[in-house]
C-alpha cells in the first residue's frame, strides 16, 4: 500500500518549502520530498547560492573598505581575510537558517522525506533512498526541483580541483592568487568582485559582446568601470579554450589567443532545470525544448500538478519561486489565484549594486510614449558621505499619466531601494506620487524622489531644465 | 457662491451609496459639520455632515437614488465672505473639518488629469495588487473597469460594484419596521436573488427522515477526544458529508450558465452556509471542503458565524460558493417544522436539515423512539435528473448513518 499524501511537494528550496507551508495553512496534509543534497531544507539558494554568496561579498566589501580606508580616515594595518574562519562561521549560519526552515515545516505539520522522487503514474510516485524505496499516492503535486549549474559545452569541465562551479568557489577556504571567471552574468560578476576585493587577480571571460546581458548597456557600463578600477580584467567576446598549469588559454572571436594567469577557474555560465528523471511523462507533463515545464498563469502544468521556480520559464530567481509557490498551493487547494506580477525585481550584488524592476524604457516605449530620465547618485548627500558616487536612478513612466512602469537603479544598496520602486509599479503609483512622498534626508532613497521630480520636469538637485527630452541617457 | 458637496469615500473601497434619508431640505441653513443626509452602502448606514456652512440650494437626488463617490450630493450657497471658494487655495480651508476633504484634490496632478478617458498607453489599468486579487476572486475583468480612485485607479469598491452581491438562499424574515419600508441595500439584494431562484430554476426536492443516532454518537466521541474546545457541530459534520457526496456527484456542484447555454461543473467544492443575521441572510463560504477535516470545518464555521454577527465578513468569506447548506433546525426550535429553502441562485442544489428530535420510527416491526432529522435536497431540475438527485441524497443519508469514517481518518 502506498503512503497517502494529500499534497506532494518535490523539492525543499525557496519554492518547495513555501508551497508546503501555504498548502498546510489551507488545511492540506502535505508531504515534502527533498533530495537533501546539502543537509537540511532551503535548496541551492540557502546552501550554495544567494545566502553564502552575499556573505562572501560582504567579507570582500569589509576587507576592501578597511584596506582602502585611508581617504575616509581609517588606518588599518595588515587587513586580510581568513577564509577558513569565514567558512566555519558560514556553516553555522547556514545550518541555523536551514534549521529555521525545518522548524517552520514541522510547525505546519509538513512531513519531510528525503530521497530521490520519481513519478510512476498520474497520482503515484516512488521515493528511493540508499537503503530502500517507499511509495506515495497523492492528490496534487507541486514540482519545485530547482536547477543546477550548466556545464559549458565547449569550455573547461568542472573537476572540483582547478575548475569549480559557483558552489565550489563559495566553499573555498583559501584565497586563490588568481581566478578566471568564465561567464559574465550576475553570478560571475558578483563572485569576481568579491574575490577581487579579497586581493585575487580576477579575469572575467564572457562569450557575448558585453557583460551582464540581462541588464541595459548603460547600467553595465557603470559596473564595468568599477570592475576595472578594482583591477579586474574583462575579456568580452572570448572563450576559454584550454586550461594548463596556472593559466587558461582565452581565444577572442577574432581568433587571437592569449594566456591568462589563473590558479583557479570558476564556471558561472548559467543554470539548467532539474527536470530529468522525474517521470514527468507519467503525469502527462511535457517538457519544453529548453527542458523547463510549461505552466499556465495559475502555475499548473496539468490539472493536479503545478510547477514553480527554476523549472518553469522566466528568470531563475528565488523570489519568483516563492511567489509562484503561494499561487500554486492556493490554486491546487481550490482557491482562485494567478501569478501575474507587474514587476519582478532583479538584483546584482556587484559594487555598485544593480537592481531593476518592471520595464526598461525600451520595453515600455514599444507600448507607448514614456518618460525615462536619469538622476545621478553622485548628487545625493548620503552617497557622498558613503564615498560611493557611481551610479544612477532611472524611473520609467508613462508619458500621459505618469504611471510608473519600471526602474533601473545602480548604486549603493540598490538591492534594498528597488523594493520601493516595485511597490510603486504594483500600486500603479505615478511620478507625482513618488515626488510628493517625503523621503528622509540624508538617505539614498531620496534618489527615487529626485528621479521622479526629474521625470516631472521639476528637478531640484540637478541642473536639468524642465524636460526637453523624455528619455535621457545615463 | 455655489458649493458642490461631493459624496465622500467612506472607506472599504466604496464606490457608491444610496440616499436613505435627507436630514435637511432646500432653503434650510446649514452649519459646518451638521449632518445633512443618511446614506447606505451594502455594509452600513452613515450620516454625512457638510463641510461648509450656507443655504441648501439643491439636493443631489431623491431618497432611494444611488450616487457615486465624488458626485455632488448637494449644492450649498456659501456666504460671499469666502470669495475664493472655488479656487484651489480656498478649498483646503472649506474642506478641512469634514470627510469631504478626501474628495478634493490637495494639489494639482496634471499628468493624472489626462487620464479622464481611462485609456492607458501601456494598456494597463492601474490597480493595487489587493484589488487585482479581489477582481480575480470575483471573476471581474479589471481591464474593463473605469477607476474611481485617485488618478483613475481601480478601487476595491469599483470591483465590488460590478459583482452581484453575495448569493442568498431564503428570506428568514428580519423583524420589519411598521409602515412602508423602501426595498434597499442588502434587503434588495436578497429579494433579487430569491426572485431569480424562484422564477428561473425549476426545483425538484428530495425529502428524507434520517436516523441520527450514530451522527450524535460520532459528535460525542469527537468531543470526548478533542476536549471541550474541540467540539464539532452537527452542521460541520453535515458540511463534511456534503463535501464527500459532492465529490461523487459533480452535477450537484455545478451551475447553469444560461447566457452561454453551458453547464459549468465546478472543480472546487466550496460550501456556503446560510446564516441569519439582524440585517438579513448571509451565506459565507467554507472553501475547499474535501481538503479539510470536520474539526477544521467546525472551527471555520465558528469564525464565519462570529464575523457574520459582527458584520465583519470579508469579500473572501463570501466568494466562490458552489453549493449551500442550510441548518433550518437553527430556525425552527419547536415542532417538527422543516421550512423548505430555495436554491442559492445560480448554484444547482441546496441541502437543508432540521433539528434532531426524538421521533417514533418502525424498527423490526416495532415502534421505537430514535433521534431523527428531516433532510431535504433541492436541485435545479434542468441539470439534475430525479435519479441523480436521489443518488446524491442517498450518499448523504448513507454517510449520516455511518459517520465514523468522517472522524476516524479525517477528524
Amino acid at each position: 500500500m502506498p503512503d497517502p499524501a494529500d499534497l506532494l511537494v518535490v523539492g525543499g528550496g525557496p519554492g518547495g518549502y513555501v508551497a508546503a507551508i501555504r498548502a498546510a495553512q489551507l488545511g492540506r496534509r502535505v508531504v515534502l520530498v527533498d533530495r537533501d543534497e546539502w543537509g537540511g531544507p532551503g535548496g541551492a539558494c540557502l546552501h550554495v547560492g544567494c545566502i553564502p554568496s552575499k556573505a562572501l561579498i560582504e567579507l570582500g566589501a569589509t576587507v576592501a573598505r578597511l584596506a582602502n580606508g585611508t581617504q575616509a580616515g581609517v588606518v588599518a594595518r595588515e587587513v586580510r581575510a581568513d577564509l577558513a574562519a569565514f567558512q566555519a562561521g558560514q556553516r553555522t549560519m547556514i545550518a541555523g537558517l536551514a534549521n529555521g526552515v525545518a522548524g517552520l515545516l514541522r510547525r505546519h505539520k509538513v512531513e519531510v522525506r528525503t530521497g530521490e522522487l520519481r513519478f510512476t503514474a498520474p497520482r503515484r510516485a516512488v521515493v528511493s533512498r540508499g537503503d530502500g524505496v517507499t511509495h506515495l499516492e497523492f492528490t496534487d503535486a507541486v514540482i519545485a526541483t530547482g536547477s543546477r549549474p550548466l556545464p559549458l559545452p565547449d569550455g573547461p569541465a568542472v573537476d572540483g580541483v582547478r575548475v569549480l562551479d559557483s558552489a565550489g568557489l563559495l566553499a573555498l577556504d583559501e584565497r586563490p592568487a588568481s581566478l578566471c571567471v568564465v561567464g559574465g552574468g550576475y553570478v560571475g560578476l558578483e563572485l569576481g568582485t568579491a574575490f577581487a576585493k579579497l586581493g585575487t587577480r580576477v579575469t572575467v571571460v564572457e562569450a557575448r559582446d558585453r557583460l551582464g546581458a540581462a541588464f541595459e548597456p548603460d547600467v553595465m557600463a557603470v559596473v564595468e568601470r568599477s570592475l576595472r578600477a578594482l583591477g579586474v580584467t574583462v575579456l568580452p567576446a572570448s572563450q576559454v579554450v584550454g586550461v594548463d598549469d596556472g593559466h587558461v588559454v582565452v581565444r577572442a572571436r577574432d581568433g587571437s589567443e592569449r594566456r591568462v594567469e589563473a590558479e583557479l577557474v570558476g564556471v558561472t555560465a548559467g543554470r539548467r532545470p532539474n527536470t530529468e528523471g522525474l517521470g514527468l511523462e507519467t503525469l502527462g507533463v511535457e517538457l519544453r525544448p529548453d527542458g523547463r515545464i510549461g505552466v499556465d498563469a495559475t502555475c499548473r502544468a496539468a490539472p493536479h500538478v503545478a510547477a514553480v521556480g527554476d523549472v518553469t520559464p522566466g528568470p531563475a530567481l528565488a523570489h519568483k519561486a516563492t511567489a509562484e509557490a503561494v499561487v500554486a498551493a492556493e490554486v491546487l487547494s481550490g482557491r482562485p489565484a494567478v501569478f501575474a506580477p507587474e514587476a519582478i525585481p532583479v538584483a546584482m550584488f556587484t559594487d555598485p549594486e544593480v537592481a531593476v524592476t518592471g520595464l526598461t524604457a525600451e520595453q515600455a516605449g514599444a507600448r507607448g510614449p514614456v518618460v525615462a530620465r536619469c538622476f545621478p547618485v553622485a548628487a545625493l548627500g548620503r552617497a557622498a558621505s558613503l564615498g560611493a558616487r557611481a551610479g544612477f536612478v532611472r524611473l520609467v513612466a508613462r508619458a500621459d499619466d505618469g504611471a510608473l512602469l519600471g526602474a533601473q537603479l545602480v548604486g549603493p544598496h540598490a538591492s534594498e531601494l528597488i523594493a520601493e520602486a516595485t511597490l510603486a509599479v504594483e500600486m500603479g503609483a505615478t511620478l507625482t506620487d513618488l515626488a510628493m512622498t517625503i523621503h528622509a534626508h540624508p538617505t539614498l532613497s531620496e534618489g527615487l524622489k529626485e528621479a521622479a521630480q526629474l521625470g516631472l520636469g521639476q528637478p531640484i538637485h540637478v541642473p536639468g531644465e524642465p524636460s526637453t527630452q523624455s528619455v535621457s541617457p545615463c | 457662491m455655489r458649493f458642490e458637496l461631493p459624496l465622500a469615500d467612506l472607506g472599504e473601497g466604496m464606490a457608491r451609496a444610496e440616499i436613505s434619508q435627507w436630514l435637511v431640505a432646500v432653503g434650510d441653513t446649514v452649519r459646518v459639520d451638521q449632518p445633512v443626509v443618511v446614506v447606505e452602502t451594502d455594509k452600513m448606514q452613515v450620516e454625512l455632515p457638510t463641510s461648509v456652512a450656507g443655504e441648501v440650494l439643491e439636493l443631489g437626488g431623491a431618497e432611494g437614488d444611488t450616487i457615486a463617490v465624488g458626485e455632488p450630493i448637494m449644492y450649498i450657497r456659501v456666504a460671499d465672505a469666502s470669495p475664493e471658494v472655488d479656487a484651489g487655495s480656498g478649498d483646503e480651508r472649506l474642506d478641512a473639518p469634514g470627510p469631504a476633504r478626501e474628495a478634493a484634490p490637495v494639489a494639482p496632478d496634471p499628468p493624472a488629469q489626462s487620464m479622464a478617458d481611462g485609456a492607458t498607453s501601456a494598456g494597463r489599468v492601474r490597480a493595487a495588487p489587493a484589488v487585482r486579487k479581489l477582481a480575480l476572486e470575483r471573476g471581474v475583468d479589471i481591464q474593463g473597469l473605469t477607476g474611481s480612485g485617485p488618478g483613475g485607479r481601480v478601487t476595491q469598491g469599483d470591483v465590488l460594484a460590478v459583482v452581484a452581491a453575495p448569493g442568498t438562499t431564503l428570506d428568514v424574515g428580519v423583524p420589519a419596521p411598521r409602515g412602508r419600508v423602501p426595498l434597499r441595500g442588502m434587503r434588495r439584494t436578497i429579494a433579487e436573488n430569491v426572485t431569480k431562484s424562484w422564477r428561473r430554476i425549476p426545483q425538484a426536492v428530495d425529502l428524507r427522515e434520517v436516523d441520527a443516532t450514530r451522527l450524535l454518537q460520532a459528535r460525542r466521541a469527537a468531543a470526548d477526544w478533542a476536549g471541550p474546545d474541540g467540539s464539532i457541530s452537527i452542521l460541520a459534520l453535515m458540511v463534511k458529508i456534503v463535501g464527500l457526496a459532492l465529490a461523487r456527484h459533480p452535477l450537484s456542484n455545478s451551475w447553469l450558465d444560461e447566457e452561454r447555454g453551458e453547464i459549468v461543473v465546478e472543480d472546487a467544492i466550496h460550501v456556503g452556509i446560510a446564516m441569519a443575521t439582524d440585517d438579513g441572510l448571509v451565506v459565507p463560504v467554507v472553501h475547499s471542503v474535501p481538503g479539510k477535516t470536520a474539526a477544521q470545518i467546525a472551527a471555520e464555521i465558528a469564525g464565519l458565524a462570529v464575523r457574520a454577527r459582527e458584520r465583519a465578513l470579508t469579500a473572501d468569506d463570501l466568494r466562490g460558493g458552489t453549493f449551500t447548506v442550510n441548518n433550518t433546525g437553527a430556525l425552527s426550535p419547536i415542532g417538527a417544522g422543516h421550512p423548505l429553502p430555495l436554491i442559492n441562485w445560480p448554484q444547482a442544489a441546496i441541502l437543508a436539515f432540521g433539528r434532531i428530535e426524538d421521533r417514533v420510527v418502525a424498527v423490526d416491526g416495532q415502534p421505537v423512539v430514535r433521534p431523527t432529522m428531516l433532510l431535504t435536497v433541492n436541485a435545479d431540475h434542468r441539470i439534475v435528473d430525479g435519479a441523480e438527485l436521489v443518488a446524491f441524497t442517498n450518499d448523504v443519508v448513507r454517510l449520516v448513518g455511518q459517520p465514523d469514517r468522517l472522524l476516524g481518518g479525517l477528524g
